[in-house]
């Protein structure tokens, strides 16, 4: 029991938002189901049930523009934070390390330890991959998000066609009409507005305890000191 | 350390698997096909064809009824065989073969000499516009179509 709640404890965070996503998912397909049912009614339409809501390109869409978005986020987060630096943020590096770093510094090949993972102490194409493994997951699950995003919303695009009795479109009719892009920005623009935001603010404003803080009595122009 | 791993592995794939069955085996009704939607608009087309409104009024959806019988004042099963809506339908009648574009629960069916849009309801699917002329960079014509 104590070594259970030990383990729930040191995996707090993951659990934390694992069950804020699955609240917050639940809760946009209640909501969402409630809206397709009131205009499904209106029409004098028979409502349909909770499962057969999340298996429509309406739910699909709006679930997926905003998967490839987050992604997307730190994904560049992740890169950019490797290049580029500024002065005084707990986000970026100090100011003299910008670049991929040294091998030695990076703990890699005959600079490894015991506990390295073995992928990072043998050079090769194994330490190639798994020194940008991060990068390429979460440029994966945002590159599939988006294609997704693309298909679902060229489904649900043509489902509001032909409800307002136009054609529907193809996929790749799809991919330039605006509808694409405007989901596709609309999320994008939110997400780069609270990277930089992140990043700017942590330099003069604190939040004690907080790793994605300074400490609070570090003065502002200490740059890559986390709390 | 080591138990504690395996345990929380065991719980991960357990996870997975609830999480895959439950996506695979999902109690989620079957649409209906293009094929049927097809099948619906050709047999609305019969069914003018044969004078036998009431047998084309079941085919339309509910709202498209309505806005029929609230324009030609009178009951489906009389307006749509006569007037500016039976004229134009019947002009039509023999449109017996197409296709259908279908994306989620909306359909367009191309006949040979009509475009109709269909909905699904419940498991059918229910026209919701017929007698349809294309206009550029505009919503079809349709001398029968909901509000």
């Amino acid at each position: 029991m104590t070594a259970l709640r030990t383990d729930l404890r040191r995996n707090s965070l993951t659990l934390f938002f694992g069950a804020l996503f699955v609240a917050a998912l639940v809760g946009q397909a209640i909501s969402g189901v409630a809206l397709f049912n009131e205009e499904q009614r209106s029409a004098g339409l028979d409502p349909i049930d909770i499962g057969e809501y999340v298996t429509t390109s309406a739910f699909a869409v709006d679930v997926t523009e905003n998967w490839q978005s987050e992604f997307l986020q730190f994904l560049l987060f992740v890169v950019a934070t490797v290049f580029f630096l500024q002065r005084g943020s707990p986000e970026s590096k100090p100011l003299d390390d910008a670049g991929r770093e040294t091998d030695q510094e990076q703990k890699v090949a005959e600079f490894s330890t015991a506990e390295s993972p073995s992928w990072a102490r043998v050079r090769g194409w194994r330490l190639s991959l798994y020194s940008r493994s991060l990068s390429l997951v979460m440029g994966t699950i945002f590159a599939l998000s988006w294609l997704a995003q693309s298909v679902t919303g060229a489904v649900a695009y043509s489902e509001q066609q032909m409800h307002d009795l136009q054609d529907p479109v193809t996929w790749t009719e799809y991919l330039l009409l605006p509808d694409f892009w405007s989901r596709t920005l609309q999320n994008w623009q939110s997400e780069f507005l609270a990277v930089a935001s992140m990043v700017v603010l942590s330099i003069y404003l604190r939040e004690r305890g907080s790793p994605e803080s300074k400490p609070v009595g570090t003065p502002h122009t200490a740059t890559g000191v986390e709390g | 350390m080591t138990e504690a791993r395996d345990r929380r592995g065991r719980l991960t794939r357990g996870v997975l698997l609830v999480v895959v069955g439950v996506a695979l085996t999902g109690c989620v009704p079957a649409r209906p096909t293009s094929g049927s939607a097809v099948e619906v608009a050709s047999a609305f087309y019969d069914a003018v064809g044969r004078q036998d409104g009431a047998a084309a009024c079941d085919l339309l959806a509910p709202v498209t009824v309505e806005t029929l019988e609230g324009d030609a004042d009178e009951a489906c099963a009389d307006a749509v065989l006569h007037g500016d809506v039976g004229d134009t339908l019947a002009a039509r009648t023999g449109s017996m073969s197409g296709s259908a574009s279908v994306a989620g629960r909306q359909a367009q069916v191309v006949l040979t000499g009509d475009v109709m849009f269909l909905t699904v309801s419940g498991t059918t699917w229910r026209i919701t516009a017929a007698g349809c002329d294309a206009r550029p960079d505009r919503p079809y014509d349709c001398a029968l179509e909901g509000a």
